[in-house]
C-alpha cells in the first residue's frame, strides 16, 4: 500500500509535467519536454560517456567519505573523550567549521591542484568536520556505566575506546554520515561545476546549460538527485543493520 | 587480618558527611547484605570498596591488595546500562576473557561450561534486549563470575526486575553463591529480600551514613519466600524496621 502512494505521487508528477507540455503552459527552455529529458536520461545512462559523468562523481563521494570517515572517527573519540584538549581546540574547530568550503576554493586549488584531489579534499573538508562534531557529541552522550563495567575488569584505556566508546557514539556517528554524505554531494557538484572538469555531472550540467540544452541539465539533476536519494538509503539500511539494538 | 578490610572510612560530598567511619571486616565466602534507607550511602560505600571512588579517609584492602589492584564484580541496580546491547548474551558473559585476549573459541568453552554447570537456561545466542529483564541480570551477573573477581558488588540489582524474575533470581543467587564460593555484598532497601539473602546484615542510617548494627542471619539455605514463616523471621524484621 505505501509502494502504491508513493507511485501514484510520481505518476502525479509525470502526468502534470506532461500536461504542461502538452498545452505549452512553460516554454520548452524552462521546462523541457518529458519525452527529451527521458531520451537525454537514456543518453546518460547507455552511453559511456554518461556513465563515466556519474561514476567519476560517485567516486569522489565515495573516496571523500572514506577519507573523512577514517579522520573523524578516531579524532572525534580522541576529542570527546579527552575533554581539556577538546576545550582548547574549540574555537579552531568551530571557526573553520563555520567557512563553507566553497569560500576556500582558491586554498584547495593552490594545496591540491586543478585535479580530483582538490574536489575529493573540499567533499572531504565538509564531509569530515559534520562526522567530527558528531562523533564528539556521541561520546559525550554515552552513559559511565558499561565504562565503569569495563574498567572494574582491568580494560586498559585502548580497550575501553574500541570496545565501549567506539559503540556508544556510534548512533551518532551514523548521524554525522547521513549529513556528511549529502554535504559531500553539494559540494562535489559544485567544485565540479567551477573548477572544471572531464567528467562529473557537476560539469554535465554546467555544460549543457551553456548550449541551453535544457534536457541535459534536467538529466543531470534528476539523476544527481537519484544518488543522493539511494546513498542516503543505504546508509539507512546498514544503519539498521549495524545499529541493531536502537 | 581479614579478606575484606574496610577501614575507618570518611566521604563528604559538598561539605556534608555522607560516610562516617565505616569500619567492616568480612571473610572469605560470606554473604554480606547492606541495608539501609535510600540516601544513606550504600552506592557510595560500594563505590569506594570498588576503586570508583576515593574516599576522603580510611582504606579499604581486599586479599591484602588496594581494591583497585583486584579484580572486582560490579552488578548496577540498571541491568541495561551495563550490559553492551551490541553484543549477544554469550559475547557479553565472555567479555572480561575477550579483555585478556583469551580466543573466542575458548571463551564460548567458557561461558557454554558455566552455564551449563550452574543448570541456567539463558538464550546465549540472543542479544540482551531479545531476554527478559531476569535473564539480562544473569548474564550481568555470569558476566563477573567469569572474571574470576575478589568480591562481587551487588547494588539493588533486582529493584528494576519483576517480581516473578526477582523470586527465580533469589534463589538462583543463593544457589550459585553456596556453589561457587563467592564473597557477595549486596545493597538492598528491602527486608525480606536481605533476610532471605544474608549470612550478615549491616544495617546503616542516614545523615550522616553510619553502620548503626550488625545482624547475623541463620536460617537454613536456600530461602525462599516462605522464610516469612519461619519461627524467628518476624523478630529480626522488627529490628530492622525499627531501625530505618
Ligand atoms: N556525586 C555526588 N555528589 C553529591 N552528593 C552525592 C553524590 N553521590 C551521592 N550523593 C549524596 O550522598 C548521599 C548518599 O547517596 P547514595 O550513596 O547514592 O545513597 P544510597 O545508595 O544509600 O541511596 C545522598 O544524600 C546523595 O544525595
Ligand atoms: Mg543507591
Amino acid at each position: 500500500m505505501k509502494l502504491f502512494y508513493k507511485i501514484s505521487v510520481l505518476i502525479f508528477f509525470l502526468a502534470l509535467w506532461f500536461f504542461i507540455n502538452q498545452n505549452h503552459l512553460i516554454k520548452p527552455i524552462f521546462l523541457p519536454k518529458i519525452t527529451a529529458v527521458f531520451s537525454s536520461l537514456q543518453e546518460i545512462i547507455f552511453s559511456e560517456y554518461g556513465l563515466k559523468n556519474i561514476f567519476s562523481t560517485l567516486g569522489r563521494v565515495l573516496i571523500g567519505f572514506f577519507i573523512a570517515l577514517s579522520f573523524s572517527v578516531p579524532l572525534g573519540i580522541f576529542l570527546g573523550v579527552f575533554k581539556k584538549i577538546y576545550e582548547s581546540l574549540e574555537w579552531f574547530i568551530d571557526f573553520f567549521r563555520s567557512i563553507p568550503v566553497t569560500a576556500m576554493f582558491p586554498l584547495f586549488l593552490i594545496f591540491f591542484g586543478f585535479g580530483d584531489a582538490s574536489k575529493i579534499a573540499m567533499g572531504a573538508w565538509a564531509c569530515g568536520f559534520i562526522i567530527l562534531v558528531n562523533t564528539i557529541s556521541g561520546v559525550w552522550n554515552s552513559k559511565p556505566n558499561r565504562e565503569i563495567m569495563a574498567k572494574t575488569k582491568k580494560a586498559s584505556y585502548f580497550q575501553i575506546l574500541t570496545k565501549i566508546t567506539f559503540f556508544e557514539a556510534l548512533p551518532f556517528i551514523f548521524t554525522g554520515i547521513k549529513i556528511g554524505v549529502s554535504w559531500n554531494l553539494i559540494v562535489v557538484i559544485v567544485a565540479e561545476m567551477f573548477i572544471g572538469t572531464r567528467y562529473g555531472l557537476g560539469r554535465l550540467i554546467y555544460d549543457s546549460s551553456i548550449t541551453l540544452d535544457t534536457p541535459m541539465v534536467f538529466s543531470g539533476i534528476i539523476i544527481i538527485g537519484l544518488i543522493g536519494y539511494f546513498l542516503n538509503q543505504f546508509i539507512l539500511i546498514l544503519e539498521r543493520k549495524i545499529i541493531h539494538w536502537q | 587480618m581479614s579478606y575484606i578490610e574496610i577501614k575507618n572510612i570518611w566521604k563528604y560530598f559538598q561539605n556534608n558527611v555522607i560516610l562516617k567511619k565505616i569500619n567492616l571486616k568480612i571473610e572469605k565466602g560470606t554473604f554480606i547484605c547492606i541495608f539501609g534507607p535510600n540516601g544513606c550511602g550504600k552506592t557510595t560505600l560500594l563505590n569506594i570498596i570498588a576503586g570508583i571512588l576515593i574516599p576522603d579517609a580510611g582504606y579499604v584492602s581486599i586479599d591484602g591488595k588496594k581494591s583497585n589492584d583486584n579484580i572486582i564484580g560490579y552488578i548496577f541496580q540498571d541491568y541495561r546500562e551495563s550490559l553492551l546491547p551490541w553484543k549477544t548474551n554469550l559475547e557479553n558473559i565472555a567479555f572480561p576473557l575477550e579483555l585478556r585476549g583469551i580466543s573466542k573459541k575458548e571463551r564460548n568453552t567458557k561461558v557454554r561450561d558455566i552455564v551449563k554447570n550452574l543448570n541456567l537456561r539463558i538464550p546465549l545466542d540472543s542479544y540482551p534486549y531479545q531476554s527478559s529483564g531476569g535473564e539480562q541480570q544473569l548474564v550481568a551477573l555470569l558476566r563477573e563470575i567469569i572474571a574470576e573477581p575478589k568480591v562481587i558488588l551487588m547494588d539493588e540489582p533486582f529493584s528494576s526486575l519483576h517480581c516473578k524474575s526477582r523470586d527465580y533470581l533469589k534463589i538462583e543467587i543463593q544457589k550459585i553463591y553456596k556453589k561457587l564460593g563467592l564473597t557477595i555484598i549486596f545493597v538492598s532497601h528491602e527486608i525480606t529480600e536481605t533476610m532471605q539473602l544474608a549470612d550478615r546484615i549491616i544495617v546503616m542510617k542516614k545523615y550522616p551514613g553510619e553502620i548503626i548494627n550488625i545482624l547475623n542471619i541463620n536460617f537454613p539455605r536456600p530461602r525462599t519466600e516462605e522464610l516469612v514463616f519461619s519461627s524467628g523471621f518476624s523478630d529480626i524484621r522488627e529490628i530492622l524496621r525499627s531501625q530505618i
